[in-house]
């Protein structure tokens, strides 16, 4: 007869913003095993693709996430795109760059405000969302919007931004990250974050590798993979590196996110400083996709693949989607083989799980 | 990027092969998905190397619709699986972590099999203060 206890964790969980469960077989409070299970929220929205317009998907897209919706958008009008053989004005691509980058810090940020709750730090989860604000400022003052920005469509972008608005914007990100580089050197030196995390879930290059992982959760194991290298928007004309840790723990995956920061803000100082001038967008008007097209990109949680199939009709085929949470769920089940079931929270929250993409 | 990373036929009697080989060579697996056909279903996977995707799609007919599970291969392809399973209705023998279709807990049992009409339900009026999840 077995000594192990099942224990259920979530779907309504403290450490979880929105529903994912587990099934934890414990052996007193070491986990042998854990079984995942998601769907709970499941949208069909891939589904949708097919019986609506092609040029309308890309509001759907946005929608798929909350955290990353301009790069879902993105993404989605890129792999559009290119079936279409369109090439977009040089200014909306350098300006979809910085709408994506400020996406990755926003959504680092958020995290890093999840991370520092769930280690009891409530004024560190204060000062990380307080400088997140001051980004989505930014982004509703450039977009118009603040969660959906409702900017990218099939051939451009909707709104463009003035030089001297975007003036402003530079010198403002300068101060948002000096207010970052503040709280920064808490998530680094101090000896509670390091206590919860050091030494906590740790996965191998060679396990990340194998298993799938992507994003943070890959190079927090030492993996220099990086989708962005594939040079799509403007990462191929940037000057810049993937950030990589070894270790493959809890720390390492939150220290990648750090450093990511601080190199998104880089990345965005070299767009404004390189904007090109001109349009925004092009027609698009009597065009149709056809062929078909997987795409990649990198998104704050990690890579994203986009497989689209068009017709030459108004609606696609099929529009497929592979979120970064889908991919780290086989890393997850393997990091948590093994822990203490108090480090179990901690642990799935350095996946990063964004459960309304993998609800797509 | 992607036009250049075509999709190649792959005989469904040389999917375990590719993957054995894939795997040895060192590729890591980056997705698999499929899509409903009238007589048939795709079932598309890449494997992905320095940053190349190798795209194969081979073909499985409605009447037996049947995928033999790479998750002994690569252990990530579990979750791909289950989902081919649980979309598509598609069985997956060999799968090593089987949910028996309960891993999209879908409204709609395999929505994307390609029988599946929609239908519109009555909207409830959303209760006060009621708000939804950002991501």
């Amino acid at each position: 007869m077995s000594n192990t206890t099942i224990v259920p964790f979530g779907p309504q969980h403290p450490v979880l913003p929105e529903p994912i469960h587990l099934d934890l077989e414990l052996d007193d409070e070491r986990v042998v095993q854990a079984l995942p299970s998601i769907g709970y929220v499941h949208r069909g929205l891939e589904l949708l693709a097919e019986r609506h317009d092609f040029i309308e998907m890309a509001n759907v897209a946005e929608r798929i996430c909350g955290i990353c919706s301009f790069i879902h958008g993105q993404g989605y009008c890129q792999g559009i795109e290119q079936l279409m053989g369109v090439e977009v004005p040089p200014r909306a691509v350098y300006l979809r760059t910085i709408w994506g980058e400020i996406s990755r810090i926003q959504s680092h940020l958020l995290w890093l405000g999840l991370s520092a709750d769930a280690l009891g730090y409530e004024s560190l989860f204060q000062h990380s969302w307080r400088i997140r604000e001051m980004l989505v400022d930014i982004i509703e003052e450039t977009t118009g919007g603040r969660v959906i920005f409702g900017v990218c469509k099939v051939g451009g972008i909707r709104k463009n931004v003035d030089d001297e608005v975007l003036k402003a914007v530079k010198g403002r990100m300068r101060d948002i990250q000096a207010a970052f580089n503040e709280i920064a050197d808490v998530f680094r030196e101090d000896p509670t974050v390091k206590k919860r995390t050091v030494g906590v879930g740790v996965l191998t290059a060679e396990d990340a590798h194998i298993l799938g992982a992507v994003g943070p959760v890959l190079r927090g194991s030492g993996v220099p993979q990086d989708t962005r290298k594939l040079g799509y928007a403007a990462f191929g004309e940037l000057d810049w590196e993937p950030v990589v840790e070894q270790e493959g723990d809890c720390y390492a995956r939150c220290i990648v996110r750090v450093r990511e920061i601080d190199q998104s803000f880089d990345i965005i100082a070299q767009c404004l400083d390189r904007m090109p001038a001109g349009e925004v967008e092009v027609s698009v008007k009597g065009k149709r996709p056809k062929g078909e097209a997987m795409f990649r990109l990198e998104q704050p949680r990690g890579e994203v693949c986009y497989y689209i199939s068009a017709d030459g009709k108004k609606n696609l085929e099929r529009f497929r989607v592979r979120t970064p949470t889908f991919a780290n769920i086989a890393p997850l089940v393997h990091m948590l083989k093994g822990c203490e079931l108090a480090d179990v929270p901690v642990i799935v929250l350095t996946i990063d799980p964004c459960v309304s993409c993998n609800e797509r | 990027m992607s036009l250049d990373e075509p999709f190649n036929d792959l005989a469904l009697g040389d999917w375990l092969s590719t993957a054995e080989r894939h795997r040895a060579e060192g590729y890591r697996l980056v997705q698999m998905t499929g899509t409903a056909r009238p007589d048939h279903f795709e079932i598309m996977i890449s494997y992905d190397k320095d940053y190349r995707c190798t795209n194969y799609r081979t073909l499985l007919p409605r009447d037996r619709a049947e995928l033999p599970s790479l998750s002994g291969i690569f252990p990530a392809a579990f979750t791909y699986e289950n989902e081919l399973k649980d979309l598509f209705g598609i069985a997956v023998p060999g799968l090593t972590v089987d949910y028996g279709g309960n891993f999209l807990r879908t409204k709609t049992k395999i929505p994307f099999s390609g029988d599946v009409t929609v239908k519109k339900e009555k909207v409830k009026p959303a209760a006060a203060g009621a708000s939804g999840s950002e991501g």
